[in-house]
């Protein structure tokens, strides 16, 4: 009779009950879950970023080119069509406008300078109306 | 944000030396600079420039000195200026900006340009580009500079060059010595001519490649005050500063020291006479209608005599005879008020010393069949080269105190952060 009942303490102290089970897996659950929604988030925003990173770097690269003499003074197009291709953009995704601007010196008098400017609308990601703008400007030499 | 941020402050750090370079080659001629601030505006590139007093581009003007087209003040170092770039903090909605310091040299010799012996300017009228060529047998002892529009590529014949250099997009290959095609020595350059034309009475900046560098303003007379920067830098200002010219017209009929004139086919002829140690600067004006240069024949003492100086200001020129051969510096300008061709001959010439600068004058240069003659200077124009047939070779002086002797308009500024 003493080993019996020392037999169903032990058990009681070493087991867990089928509610403890389901508790302690729906917080597993839980945390998974949120880990696997922080991964989904992470690589959506790597991918955003990515996105962003290539086309400043796609605007910044064919401004400097135009900057540095290649196109013709009256657009940078010449130039952008070179350019590899970008998910999400397309030739409605550009504004470029150069002009001739004067530059006050602060002095009484103006300085004539070719001014472009590169507005780049790309989708940032696989939603049409995820749709960013940079707009940049340069100075020709 | 952040790199966007980064973006714009390497934009707007380009765009202020970019500024700074412009400011100062539309400067390149002149006395002085005030200080100015140059805003683009939004963070985009702002730089101040203090003022300057010097003259970067100015030239040394003594007649006699051997090195006397030497762009300058003769040192190729002219001028140190301290400028400052003002970048916005990000973030800062206040409108602070931090301050870099940046070194601007102003130099009036080109290290990429050295040695240009054919230089090929871009060529614009009141009537639209010229397509100015290069063609025949023509043979570059050293470099050559293109600053010609793209709009017309194809143009440079069987040209052979040692090396050379274009602005704009070239579509077209030119040769070396031994005839096999080789690229130019860097990428296209921006054109960073500097030089001034004169709009009413006024000297304004061109930068553009164009030059107008043997007489700025309206022929034959000139603008009212001959002292006025635009001006000074000019073959013009140059020879007659510290010498008086003698000046030719149709009606010259004498002769004055090596100058003297006759008619040839009932045309007006002036003669120059090299071997004349009178020799004075020559204007010669509408009414000529040939030219004829004496050569200096004795080999040993071409240095030791000044230049020759003529200038040709004459749209009834028809032709240019350089007869035997000539050692001594000889520095011709042909200009004319509307886009002309000019024959030049030889006679009994294999070899002259000659530089020379045609603006708005094609010159078609008559080399005898399978004959070669050889130019020790070189040919700076807007406007076509023709050697129809024979072979023209441009060679470099040899001399140090001969060298640089082009009057260049090309500027040359460095920056670099201090």
């Amino acid at each position: 009779m003493q080993s019996l009942l020392s037999s169903t303490v032990h058990r009681n102290f070493n087991g867990y009950t089928i509610i403890e089970a389901m508790v302690a897996v729906s917080i597993l659950m839980i945390g998974v879950a949120a880990a696997a929604a922080l991964s989904m988030t992470m690589l959506t925003q790597e991918d955003i970023n990515a996105r962003a990173a290539r086309a400043i770097n796609w605007q910044e690269n064919t401004l400097r080119l135009y900057q540095l003499g290649l196109g013709t003074s009256a657009d940078v197009s010449e130039i952008v069509e070179t350019m590899p291709g970008l998910p999400g953009l397309d030739a409605s995704g550009l504004t470029i406008s150069t002009t001739s601007t004067d530059i006050d010196t602060s002095g009484g008098s103006t300085f004539n300078v070719d001014v472009s400017e590169l507005t780049l609308i790309y989708n940032s990601f696989d939603d049409t109306d995820q749709n960013r703008t940079s707009q940049m400007t340069v100075v020709r030499y | 944000m952040d790199l966007e941020f980064g973006v714009q402050r390497r934009l707007a750090l380009r765009n202020a030396r970019a500024m700074c370079q412009l400011y100062f080659i539309n400067r390149g001629l002149a006395n002085s600079s005030p200080a100015v601030d140059l805003d683009l505006g939004g963070g985009w590139g702002k730089v101040g420039i203090p003022a300057s007093a010097e003259n970067p581009l100015g030239s040394q003007q003594e007649f006699r000195l051997k090195n006397l087209l030497s762009p300058g003040w003769d040192r190729g170092f002219t001028e140190d200026v301290l400028a400052t770039v003002y970048h916005p903090v990000p973030y800062d909605t206040g409108g602070a900006e931090v301050q870099t310091s940046m070194r601007v040299q102003l130099k009036s010799r080109s290290p990429l340009l050295a040695g240009n012996l054919l230089i090929l300017h871009h060529t614009l009228t009141n009537s639209g580009s010229i397509d100015a060529t290069i063609s025949g047998g023509v043979q570059v002892n050293g470099h050559a500079t293109f600053w010609k529009d793209e709009s017309f590529p194809g143009t440079v014949g069987n040209l052979k060059v040692e090396s050379y250099d274009h602005s704009d997009i070239v579509s077209e290959a030119i040769g070396n010595l031994a005839g096999n095609h080789i690229p130019p020595t860097n990428y296209p350059f921006f054109r960073r001519t500097t030089g001034n034309d004169v709009v009413g009475a006024t000297g304004v900046p061109i930068t553009d490649g164009r030059f107008n560098m043997i007489q700025i303003g309206t022929a034959p007379a000139l603008p009212p005050d001959p002292d006025a920067i635009y001006k000074k830098n000019t073959l013009h200002y140059k020879m007659t500063a510290n010498s008086s010219p003698t000046v030719v017209d149709g009606n010259f009929d004498y002769t004055v020291g090596a100058v003297s004139g006759d008619e040839l086919a009932g045309q007006r002829r002036i003669t120059i006479d090299l071997n004349n140690p009178a020799v004075s600067p020559v204007i010669v004006n509408d009414g000529v209608f040939h030219i004829r240069f004496l050569g200096y024949m004795d080999s040993g003492q071409g240095d030791n005599e000044p230049p020759g100086f003529t200038i040709v200001r004459s749209s009834d020129l028809l032709s240019v005879t350089f007869e035997n051969n000539n050692y001594r510096r000889l520095v011709v300008g042909l200009q004319s008020s509307t886009h002309r061709d000019v024959a030049v001959n030889f006679t009994n010439a294999v070899s002259w010393r000659l530089l020379l600068t045609s603006e708005l004058t094609s010159t078609t240069w008559n080399v005898p069949s399978g004959s070669v003659v050889n130019l020790t200077g070189g040919i700076r124009t807007d406007s076509t080269v023709a050697v129809p047939s024979g072979l023209l070779i441009l060679n470099r002086e040899s001399s140090p105190n001969a060298l640089e002797l082009m009057d260049p308009r090309e500027s040359w500024v460095e920056i670099y952060r201090n």
